[in-house]
């Protein structure tokens, strides 16, 4: 066994455990964090691919923000929303979702059996030296790619100007809410005023 | 295997040992408790008795500064690949940039014409 596919194998172990960590965990929490291990797997096996640059943005994009999103979702809607619904599914449920599963398992099983049997053993295409870098990614993409990279934009401005319409700010403010109560309304039932520091505290001076 | 993804290797091995030693340290020099009682497992909150849920609300006006901020890490991600290729492509990939930025540039000055970015 090679150092290449202990590594492999690691990234392998890594992206399988964090999918089902995200999937079974019962704090989302954890869930979110199990798909950044996921997603940190992943990014290992573009580097062993030779595609360091999808690698590093791997990482930059999905580890740094994606999973800051999701986390910033489950704050947003607060313990409520995170109780685990309760009753158990429906056979019918389980048994399409047990084929589900078997029929991707013996579909990849049979593609990369196709992919790497004898017969095309050493047959693909080698790569030139500087493959997957940083530098030939960006010569595609501001060469050959370019329509599609300055249309990438139309994208990025979509979901900006989404997330200000669905978050409403802007709008004048409503009364407090729970939702945005300052801590001193949450914690005291209004706003405090600052005790003067020169007293010192005893049994009936207010907070 | 080069030299560069040795050192990346020990890069990771060092952060790793680094973040392990810290909590292994903390378990053997950290003082526990012997019974586990209620207090023991109560939020500690320097001295004061914790009140009220830990797991509070957030605002969604963080979200649009997180949203904002997924903008702009894209917009990063290409000026990594624009950096390097720009000694090679000349006034061609400059033209490209600012096209590029320009137009994410509207989204910015939306965002702030919203107040998105203002704390209200």
């Amino acid at each position: 066994m090679t150092i290449g596919s202990v590594y492999f194998f690691l990234c392998a172990i890594a992206c399988i455990a964090g999918a089902l960590v995200t999937v079974v965990a019962r704090n989302p929490i954890r869930g979110a964090l199990g798909l950044l291990l996921t997603i940190v797997g992943i990014a290992g096996m573009y580097l062993k691919l030779h595609a360091q640059f999808l690698a590093a943005v791997q990482v930059i994009v999905y580890a740094g923000a994606v999973v800051i999103l999701f986390v910033f979702v489950l704050m947003l809607l607060g313990a409520d929303a995170m109780e685990r619904p309760t009753g158990n599914r429906s056979p019918v449920a389980r048994i399409a979702g047990g084929i589900g599963i078997a029929a991707i398992v013996l579909f990849t099983a049979y593609r990369a059996i196709q992919v790497y049997s004898r017969a095309t053993n050493g047959h693909f295409p080698s790569l030139s030296e500087d493959f997957g870098s940083v530098k030939s990614v960006g010569k595609q993409l501001y060469s050959e790619a370019l329509a599609p990279f300055e249309l990438s934009t139309a994208l990025l401005i979509v979901s900006v100007i989404g997330a200000i319409a669905v978050a409403r700010t802007g709008h004048k403010r409503t009364a407090l809410s729970p939702n945005n109560l300052t801590s001193a309304h949450r914690f005291f039932g209004g706003p405090v005023e600052p005790r003067d520091a020169a007293q010192p505290i005893t049994k009936d001076s207010t907070l | 295997m080069n030299q560069a993804w040795i050192s990346t290797l020990v890069f990771l091995v060092v952060s790793a040992v680094l973040a392990a030693s810290v909590m292994i340290a903390a378990r053997i020099l950290g003082v526990a408790s012997k019974r586990r009682t209620k207090l023991t497992l109560t939020t500690y909150e320097c001295g004061e008795e914790p009140e009220g849920p830990a797991w509070l609300k957030f605002h969604p006006r963080y979200y649009v500064v997180a949203l904002v901020f997924v903008l702009f890490d894209v917009e990063a991600v290409f000026l990594f690949t624009w950096a390097l290729i720009l000694p090679d492509l000349g006034m061609l990939a400059i033209v490209d940039m600012f096209l590029f930025i320009g137009i994410l540039l509207l989204g910015w000055v939306f965002a702030l014409s919203k107040g998105a970015l203002r704390w209200q």
